[in-house]
């Protein structure tokens, strides 16, 4: 394997990181894959902190370097995690130069493995198998598929947005309670509460709060407590975006 | 009405649903997809037949989905995140999320406060069964498979 120089590793490592940390991995996952990148390219004693938004990087062997990444845009992609897995673990039989190793996180980085249609439609099983499980009937189940269904296009639309965060959560929120509302209103057979615990599902900061609460269970208050944050405002946006269409509902003269 | 049958299966399918969306690569879906119904049809016993509260069913399926994921991820050698994340979402409190948001909308705040701990608890008791199952699991078992986690 070719010599890299100092600065060639830390960039590696920190496009690793980056490539994990858009796809939320866990706080602890970041840290050791940017350490044993380093380490397996001979740069001894790197340190890496990071934190939900950002990785801060340093090598103290010759020119002390530090890199820092920071990322505003985090979903969860599963198949990012796995790549960078075994692209590290491949590490010292690789023999791709500095550049095309670059370029591989660089493409895998921004590249989603399922089109845009079947994240929709699976949005729609999402809710309507959880509503199912919450206690639906069948007509239950069309409801809160069509809830999921609208729910991830609206995700879609918006991915370009500012506040997207926010501004996803909120139209999800308020589609559910739309068509939660429709549906009880159009059919005696429906029901309130399995249609909207389905329909928000999807989007559900579940993930999040785990990922924090296992930061804070390793001693990592500052990642933990940022986690939270980021769960709580996404939670609170669903919320939101459901009370609001309520409140007008009742404004209207409807009925919980 | 509705069996044990019934509720594996949803779950198998809303898991495997999950993963797409959470972009998991085709080979692992089917098993982080019994994974979670797995973890599921364990919560669901305990709640339906031992006279035990959400905490230790949530626990129990936490350690299930743990266990489990570490076997698949051994066999398959992918991060255990990528069996846990998809497979830990049908045991999520999403119903207590909802009743909380209800209730402080009725104006009834000491009912929305018990709600809400009710849900910190139950995610709580989750993510402490997965920690703790890792924690015995990587001090047994990996013990053997030197290789990068």
């Amino acid at each position: 394997m070719e010599q890299y120089t100092e600065h060639e590793i830390l960039n590696i490592s920190a496009r690793a990181g980056e490539v994990l940390l858009k796809a939320t991995a866990e706080t602890y996952r970041v840290e050791d894959t940017c350490r044993i990148v380093c380490q397996k390219q001979g740069l001894e004693f790197a340190e890496a902190f990071v934190l939900p938004t950002v990785i801060i990087l340093t090598s103290n062997s010759k020119g002390e370097q530090t890199k820092i990444r920071k990322t505003y845009d985090r979903s969860t992609n599963i198949t990012n995690i796995c790549k960078v897995n075994s692209f590290v673990r491949n590490l010292e039989k690789d023999e791709r130069s500095y550049t095309d190793k670059m370029e591989y996180l660089k493409e895998i980085r921004d590249k989603k493995p399922y089109p845009n249609w079947l994240y929709c439609l699976m949005c729609g099983f999402v809710s309507g198998g959880f509503s199912l499980l919450a206690g639906a009937t069948f007509y239950d189940f069309q409801a809160a598929f069509i809830c999921g269904l609208l729910s991830g296009m609206a995700a879609i639309l918006v991915k370009n947005l500012p506040a997207k965060t926010f501004l996803k959560c909120f139209l999800v929120g308020g589609i559910t309670g739309a068509i939660a509302i429709t549906a009880s209103e159009l059919s005696e057979k429906c029901f309130f509460e399995p249609i909207i615990v389905g329909g928000m599902k999807p989007f559900f900061p579940g993930i999040t709060i785990l990922l924090s609460l296992r930061d804070y269970l390793a001693g990592n208050i500052s990642a933990g407590t940022s986690r939270l944050a980021e769960g709580l405002i996404v939670g609170g946006s669903l919320a939101a975006g459901i009370a609001i269409v309520l409140e007008v509902y009742m404004l209207l003269g409807g009925l919980i | 009405m509705r069996g044990i049958a019934f509720h594996f299966i949803v779950a198998y399918l809303a898991t495997a649903a999950f993963g797409i969306v959470f972009y998991a690569p085709a080979k692992t879906l089917p098993f982080s997809a019994i994974t979670g119904a797995f973890g599921y049809i364990t919560h669901y016993l305990i709640l339906k037949y031992v006279d035990a509260g959400d905490v230790l069913a949530c626990a129990a399926g936490g350690v299930v989905i743990a266990f489990l994921s570490e076997i698949f991820a051994m066999v398959q050698k992918n991060p255990v995140t990528a069996y846990e994340m998809p497979a830990i979402m049908p045991l999520v409190p999403g119903i207590g999320l909802y009743r909380t948001m209800i209730t402080f909308m009725q104006n009834d705040s000491v009912g929305a406060v018990d709600y809400l701990f009710q849900t910190i608890l139950s995610a709580a008791s989750i993510a402490i069964g997965l920690i703790l199952t890792e924690a015995v699991t990587q001090a047994w078992l990996r013990r053997k498979v030197k290789k990068y986690k």
